[in-house]
């Protein structure tokens, strides 16, 4: 055979849809870890005797396009799992994992898996009483307000200028004159009231799945009185 | 390498199941037109902020045993509209456009077109919950 003609019989093929190759199918038992020789295959739990799980590898750009699917043929569960939210499926952009667990309609569930280079979208081929379980790993975010209020006194003579530093970075500058007949003592007495208020950012880890983050606002009253004693 | 080999290798990728090619994956986030060169694509709507409509071309004895999946990947309604009555779908067959878009059923849709010639017959791929809109002039 020519070359022109392998060439004519790969279009014939391509063009006419000829190209209708078999399904690799592969049986599984037990947990499995999906590989790269895996995609393009169809995966079968006949004979399994206990939940079965597919995991599948983490979605990357080389992996755009790959597709696996599963088909339960098993009374058992069947669960397709991914990373962590790496999972689009029904109503969810992050899911874990997803299957069918409930009983009397397990059999005959399939999931198709395709890999868009970012997630893992899972598709149920179902009927529409075969019930989806989705698991995912909560992730919240809370907001928590704290108030603290603490009071500095200080004390000075004559005509006064202060400068008060407070760490952290609270500056309060406190401008008084006294006055009097000479020979006297004038006693003058000053209340300040300074409001800081700061945001600060923290983070809380409280497991080892989740990470948290709180905006904590903090407002400091800071209340200082200052008593100038002078003689003109 | 010789003709018997050629064939062999040929043989061996249709018989075995050794043929597994990728599929094509193009993401739309706005409304998009269906060409030729779309046929056996995936399309998802992953990033889009608003509506997606994806419109088959005519069907067409041309187009017989083409076929195209679209997968809502985005929190926003998805819409597969053909030409006027060129849908078959789940009771109708003269549908014009099928969709989803109820609220908090959105994510995880997934229509397959497969063309016979006359019409796209357009199979959801969804869970018990999901809901399909199907519009008929």
């Amino acid at each position: 055979m020519s070359g022109e003609n392998i060439m004519r019989l790969f279009n014939d093929c391509m063009t006419g849809g000829r190209v209708r190759p078999l399904l690799k199918i592969i049986t599984k038992t037990s947990a499995y870890t999906i590989t790269p020789d895996d995609f393009g295959s169809v995966f079968t739990t006949r004979g399994a005797a206990a939940t079965m799980t597919f995991t599948l590898p983490t979605a990357s750009t080389n992996l755009t396009g790959e597709w696996v699917l599963f088909v339960n043929v098993a009374d058992y569960h069947l669960l397709v799992q991914g990373d962590n939210e790496g999972l689009v499926v029904f109503n969810n952009l992050t899911a874990d994992n997803i299957g069918f667990k409930t009983t009397s309609e397990l059999i005959g569930g399939a999931l198709l898996a395709i890999c868009d280079g970012t997630s893992w979208i899972v598709l149920p081929l179902a009927t529409e009483t075969q019930t989806l379980s989705i698991d995912t790993t909560a992730t919240s975010t809370s907001t928590s307000t704290t108030t603290a209020t603490h009071t500095a006194t200080s004390t000075s003579t004559g005509t006064l200028t202060k400068t008060a530093t407070d760490t952290p970075t609270k500056t309060a500058t406190d401008t008084a004159t006294a006055t009097g007949t000479a020979g006297s003592s004038v006693t003058l007495t000053v209340t300040k009231t300074a409001t800081d208020t700061r945001t600060k950012t923290a983070t809380d880890t409280t497991s080892a799945s989740a990470t948290k983050t709180f905006t904590e606002t903090d407002t400091t009253t800071s209340t200082s009185t200052t008593t100038a004693t002078g003689t003109a | 390498m010789s003709h018997e080999e050629v064939m062999r290798l040929w043989n061996g990728c249709v018989d075995y199941g050794r043929i597994r090619p990728k599929l094509k994956i193009v993401v739309k986030t706005s409304s998009y037109t269906i060409t030729p060169d779309d046929f056996g694509t995936v399309f998802t709507t992953r990033g889009a902020t608003g509506a997606v409509t994806f419109t088959l071309p005519a069907a067409a004895t041309t187009n017989s045993g083409n076929w195209v999946l679209f997968i809502s990947v985005a929190d926003q309604n998805m819409i597969v509209a053909g030409a006027d009555e060129e849908i078959v779908c789940f009771n109708d067959l003269t549908a014009d456009s099928i969709a989803y878009q109820t609220s908090s059923e959105k994510i995880g849709g997934a229509f397959l077109a497969i063309s016979d010639g006359s019409s796209w017959a357009v199979m959801p791929i969804a869970s018990e919950t999901q809901t399909i809109t199907v519009a008929s002039a």
